[in-house]
Parts: structure tokens; sequence; C-alpha cells
């Protein structure tokens, strides 16, 4: 498989879909965990990085904190398949290093995964980022001031009528329910105002 | 509405509140450092002013206020009687306000307090900023907030911060309210409890401490934790070390931990004979629990928290756990290990010449409280015959009377057969005998733990029994044992709040001062001198019960006084 290939799906010799997965093109190494949904949603949700099980299987937020993403949505009967949802980070984050031995390869790394992301912006309608990490990257200040909130970033197309940051759902896993809830609540109730 | 760029006018308002008209007043103070929020200090800085209507009554208008002078205070409060104070954080406001003008307790909103008893276990942040957010979907910067504390002057900038947080805090009550009818449901737990509860803290009188006790206690602790720790041989802070000991006592240990570990690997290797190993792991507690207290309750804290007279100012909350239970901060003086080192509680001594301590406790409270939600024939006829629970559960077991309690606290709150055997170190055989019994002997109480599961889970939220909702979150491994021990404790809260609150009213109505300078989860604790003795123990046992009935009609909530020369009056 060539470098930075599309992901496909073939048909094994026992009649299975197998899923080809790309392999990272900066670090050579890792598989990449690459979005699902559809393409032409006008929804996108995204995050951070892939977890362990994730990467182990391939697919984005199939963890716990995927499964309270998954039915909080579902409470305004937003289905998982009718949204794109991936990470900034298609597998597991480059380490930074240190200040004074800076990994050479971090920064590569991160505009490449990052462009990836932002080809994921093209066409649509309203985009949630989950995280203090990712809400970072795109110039958003701290994140427990936005969660819930309409935001903006230089590197969403203005075209995008709703961006919204919240924070990880994987707080409501170890911590309390309410932002998470409140959050996605304010997500549904902003689709629904634009008839999305 | 936006509050950016929110217009004011400098000085007094340019007409009285009407009655019952949202107000709200927010107050800057400058040069205050955090953690002495609650004592006075720092010097005024300025009052911003919001009102609910226009200058004509009739829209909703911005209609703003910046008051500069500490003499305007007065007259100020004077043209806004009538009207309905709002504060975001009424106790830190009103109690520095006070130092520059009389307020008589008052009804208020409290949008800080509101929010705490409407979201309790949902939200844990109750700031401003946060609170604007999530009403408004808007975002305040409180950035500027720390500028107060660096200069002596105000700038635009700062006028223009101080309005925006009062026209906020207007607009978040005004959005509270509208929420709170909508749903239809009573706030009586804020209008009985939370706000005086407010009030009351306010007038807390100071505990009093024995310095030179404290810093000999503190020596103490110091070297007898570095004692035991020598001849142990090891760092009893290090992990790695402590596991590698044990393991070389023939002691094995999944963590090191020693509430949750090594306290039941004791108990358990007492129970089976093993006295030398059950010793061994004593020792590596004691070390551990004297080094704490040494490094926790020393010179530093003496030095950080104790004023003039030995006097020591807690930072009592209404709200400060999922609970709802009071908090305390600056010292925390809820979190003193008594029950550990128990001889911490003779130290808190009286401030009065010849004066005693009273420390009243309520009887079985927590289970007073199952047995009413739960109406359990035979734990109500029990509680009622004044039975020793707590040893009947210990029986059941064949432990302690003091694990008795903790079971029967554990067990309350859906403790399973396995969490009960770990924590206490019997087999795993013994602890489902144990509650098979139990829920024979209470079968009411399993039945309403049932149900509050189920409603736990439809609605997301409990409830205690002045109907404070207390929320669940079900992606909490934890949320079964939650929407059983939140009502019993809220309750339980409520109660000693209420408790808190009654002895502040009468205190207030028989124009004594007011002498409680601890609540420590079901105990209050007053510092009373010669003279008021009497008085003070009919009080603290009579409100106590009273607040019993308010909160669980019905259930006999006895209180028992006990008297002495400190804290430790009661072991």
């Amino acid at each position: 498989m060539s470098l930075g290939e599309p992901r496909r799906d073939s048909i094994g010799p026992s009649g299975l879909h197998i899923l080809i997965r790309r392999i990272c093109p900066i670090c050579d190494a890792r598989k990449l965990v690459e979005p699902t949904g559809p393409v032409d949603s006008p929804i996108l949700v995204f995050g951070w990085a892939p977890g362990k099980k994730e990467i182990a299987k391939g697919i984005p937020w199939i963890g716990p904190a995927g499964m309270v993403l998954e039915s909080e949505l579902l409470r305004h009967g937003i289905q998982r398949n009718s949204y794109r949802l991936t990470n900034l980070w298609l597998h597991e984050p480059a380490e930074i290093g240190t200040k004074r031995n800076l990994n050479p390869l971090y920064q590569k790394e991160l505009d490449w995964h990052f462009s990836e992301l932002k080809n994921e912006f093209v066409g649509k309608r309203a985009i949630l980022i989950m995280g203090a990490e990712p809400t970072h990257i795109l110039g958003i200040s701290n994140i427990s001031s936005v969660t819930g909130t309409s935001v903006k970033s230089q590197f969403i197309p203005s075209s995008v009528d709703v961006v919204m940051a919240m924070v990880n759902p994987a707080q409501a896993l170890h911590d309390l329910l309410g932002e998470v809830r409140l959050a996605l609540d304010n997500f549904a109730l902003a689709l629904h105002e634009r008839g999305i | 509405m936006s509050t950016e760029n929110v217009s004011y006018v400098k000085g007094l308002p340019l007409r009285d509140a009407y009655e019952g008209e949202l107000v709200a007043l927010d107050l800057e103070m400058f040069s205050q450092s955090e953690g002495r929020l609650h004592r006075p200090h720092g010097t005024f800085a300025c009052l911003s002013v919001s009102f609910e209507r226009g200058l004509d009554g009739t829209d909703l208008a911005q209609h703003n206020y910046l008051i500069e002078e500490v003499h305007d205070l007065r007259e100020l409060l004077h043209r806004i009687r009538l009207g309905k104070w709002v504060f975001h954080n009424a106790g830190y406001d009103i109690r520095q306000l006070r130092r520059f003008v009389d307020i008589p307790q008052r009804s208020v909103w409290d949008t800080m307090l509101i929010e705490a008893g409407l979201f309790s276990g949902w939200y844990d942040s109750y700031g401003l900023a946060d609170l604007y957010r999530r009403w408004t979907g808007n975002v305040i910067s409180k950035e500027l907030q720390s500028e107060f504390g660096k200069v002596s002057t105000l700038s635009d900038q700062l006028r223009a911060y101080a309005i925006r947080d009062s026209r906020s805090t207007l607009e978040i009550a005004v959005a509270q309210n509208a929420y709170i009818s909508s749903q239809g449901f009573s706030i009586k737990h804020y209008s009985l409890i939370d706000e005086p509860c407010m009030w009351a803290i306010m007038d807390m009188s100071p505990a009093r401490i024995d310095v030179d006790g404290w810093l000999k206690l503190a020596e103490f602790h110091e070297a007898e934790g570095l004692r035991i720790q020598e001849e142990l041989g090891f760092n009893v802070y290090s992990h790695t070390q402590t596991k590698a000991a044990l393991k070389s006592a023939g002691i094995i240990v999944r963590s090191t931990n020693r509430k949750d570990v090594l306290g039941p690997t004791t108990r358990k290797l007492r129970a089976e004979g093993k006295n030398t190993g059950a010793d061994y792991l004593q020792k590596v507690i004691d070390a551990r629990v004297f080094r704490k207290a040494a490094s926790t309750y020393g010179k530093e804290w003496v030095d950080q928290h104790v004023e003039e007279g030995g006097l020591v100012y807690g930072d009592f909350w209404t709200i400060g756990a999922r609970s709802s239970r009071m908090a305390c901060s600056n010292p925390n003086l809820q979190n003193i290990p008594t029950r550990e080192l128990p001889i911490f509680r003779k130290l808190f001594i009286s401030r009065f010449d010849k004066g005693v301590i009273h420390v009243a406790d309520c009887w079985q409270q927590e289970v007073c409280i199952l047995a009413w939600f739960s109406e359990d024939k035979n734990l109500v006829a029990a509680l009622r015959e004044r039975r020793d629970l707590h040893q009947e559960t210990a029986d059941d077991f064949r432990l302690s009377r003091r694990d008795g309690k903790d079971i029967n606290l554990g067990l309350g709150y859906g403790m399973s057969a396995q969490g009960l055997a770990k924590r206490t170190g019997i087999s795993l055989n013994e602890a489902e005998a144990g509650i098979t019994l139990r829920k024979q002997r209470y079968p009411d109480v399993m039945a309403w733990g049932d149900r509050q599961r189920k409603n736990a889970f439809a609605q997301d939220f409990v409830e205690t029994s002045t109907g404070r909702r207390l929320w669940i979150n079900r992606y909490d491994r934890q949320w079964e044992r939650h929407a059983i021990n939140l009502p019993i404790q809220g309750t339980a809260a409520d109660h000693t709040k209420l408790w808190f609150v009654l002895c502040h009213q009468f205190s207030r109505s028989e124009r004594i001062p007011f002498r409680i300078p601890l609540v420590v989860h079901d105990e209050l604790v007053a510092d009373v001198p010669l003279g008021e003795n009497e008085q003070w123990k009919g009080l603290l046992a009579s409100t106590g019960a009273l607040s019993g009935k308010e909160v669980v009609p019905g259930m006999d909530m006895s209180i028992g006084v006990q008297v002495g020369e400190s804290w430790g009056a009661k072991t």
C-alpha cells in the first residue's frame, strides 16, 4: 500500500470486509484511525486523538467517551451514522519532546494531521470541537470558559453556520455530567434552529 | 442582552427600587488576597448596581450605577430597600459591606447559592462567568478581577468591569427565576435553609485553640512518626518501599492506600489471629497518620490561620459538597483528623473565662432518615425502641461496634457484599450472609433502594425530603450508590443546616450572641460563657428536634448535648 493512499475496504478470503488502514505518511509507522460517518454529512464532530481501543479497531470514538457522545446526541435523535466523526490526530499524538530536545518531527506531523482535519471542514455547516487540546490548536481560549458556546477560529471557514466547543465527553465518566449534557444540548438546539 | 459596554451613571440611583424589583449589587475591593476573602481586609473600590426595570419602570432599558464613595452606601441601600437584592455570592459582598454600613438580615437572591441548590451534583463550578455562560450562552472574561488586588484607584476599564458584573448577575437572576417558574418546583430549600444559613454563617463566632498545646502536639506527632518509621526502617510514604517491606513480612497488598487497603487488611489479619502482622501493619498506618498530622497541622497551620487570642475563623460555605453539606476552608475545620487523633478535639477550647463548650449531635441521624424514606416498619420500630442498631449490625457480622456503624451507613447506601468484605476485612461469604440477614430484617429498605435507582435513572436526579434536587451522573460507575446515598446524606445536610439556622434565629430572638464556631457533619459546637450555659443547652436540643420535625416529619430526631472544657466533651 502506498503512503497516504485513501482507505479502502476490501473483501477477504472469508468473505468478511477487511479494513485496509493507511499508514501515517510522516512517521511512516503508525496506522491511522480515519474519520467515520458520511463524508457528505453537514455535521463534523471531532476530538483530540484516538485512544487504545480506537487504535486497535481503527475506528474513532468507540470507547467509553464515544459511548457518552453517542448516547447524549441520540437523546436529540441525532444518530451516529448521521455525522462525520474524527480526531485531530489520526493516530496517537506524536511526542513533542522537551524544551531542550524537541522532537523535530512533531510539528511536521501535527501539520499533516491538522491539514487532514481541515479537509474535513469543507462543505460542513456545523462543527463541534471536543476537548481542551483541539480547542487550543484552533486558537480558541480556555475550554472551560467557552464550553457549550459558539466560538470562532481562523482555521474554520466562515461559511460554517455553527461552530461550538465543549469539554471532552470523557469528563462525564470521571466527573459530573452537567457540562457535557449542556454543551451537547446546545449543539443539538443550534442544529435544529438552523435546520441542519 | 449583551453585557458588553454597559452604560452607567456614577453615583446614587435616579429613582428608588420598586417593591420586589430585582436589584443586583456587586462589590469590588482593592488590595485583598485570595484565601482571606472571608476576613475583613482591603479597601472599598466600588459597588455596582443594576436595576431590573428602566427608569420609568416599564422597560428593560439598562439602568446601572456605580457607587465609588463609601459614604453613599447608606443612602443607596435606603433607596433600594423595597427591591429584591441580588448578589453573586452574597456571603462575600454582605460580609465586606457590613464593614461600612449596617445590613440587617433580609431576603436576598444569591445567584451562586440558588444555582448550587438547583444543580448540586450536576455542575461543579459556580463562578459568575460559569453561570453567565450556561444561562445566556455568552462568555464574559474574569481576567481583570485580579487587577483589583494590585491597584488602589479605579480606571475606566475597571469601572466597566464592575458594572458588567452586576448586570450579568441580574441577567442570571432573571434566567434562574424563569427556569424555576417553568419547572414548576419550589425552592423551599433555599428560603428555608440555604439563604438563612448564609446569614448565620456570617454571624458565626471564631473557634479558639490552645496554641501552645497545638504546637506541642505537632512536635509530638513529628517525633512519634519518625520514631516509628525508624523502627520500621523504611519510608512509609514510599509506595515501593512499603510494599516491599510488607512483602518481606509476609503481607501481600495490592496497593498501600491506607483507608482502602491497609486498614481493612489490618482488621482481616487481626480477625484471623495473625496479630504480629496486624501490629506491623498498624505501625505503618500510625507512622503515616502522625507524619501527616505533623505536616498538615503544625506550626505553618498556626502561622497561617490562627489570629490573636488563638482564634481561628474558618470560611464556612452553605453548600460545599455534592450532597449539599456545608463546607469549610481556609482553614478547613471540618477536616481536622479527630477520628484518628481525638486529642485534636481537646485543643478546641472556650474563648471565655470559665466558658464551656457544648457539643450537640443527632442520635443515628442518617439511620433515622433512611427509616423515614423507606418507611421500613422494623427499622422505625427499632429506632423508636432506641435499640443500638450499630451493635446489632456488628453482631450480625461479628465485628466491632465501630464497624457496625460503618456497615449500617454503607449498606444504607447500597454497599455490595464485595465492597463490605473489602472494607471490613471479613470474607465474602460472611458479608453475603450478613447482608441476607439484613434484607430479611429490613425488607422495605431494600425495596426503597430499588425504587431510588429506578427513579434516578429515569430523571437524572434524586431529591432530599425538602425537595432539593441532587443530580446523578448515569455514566459514573458509582451512580447507583449515589442514587441511594445522596437523598440520605442530602437530607442529613438539610437537617443539620436547618438546625444551625434555627439556633441562629432563636439566639437573635432571645437577643443572645450567636455562639457557634463549628458545624462538623452532624455536630454543632457552641462556645458558651458562664451564665448562658443552660440557655444554650436547651436551645441546641430543642432546635435540633424542631429541625427534625420540619425535615423528616414524624421521625424523632433526638439530640444529645455534651458539655465540657473543650470540643473533646464528646469523644
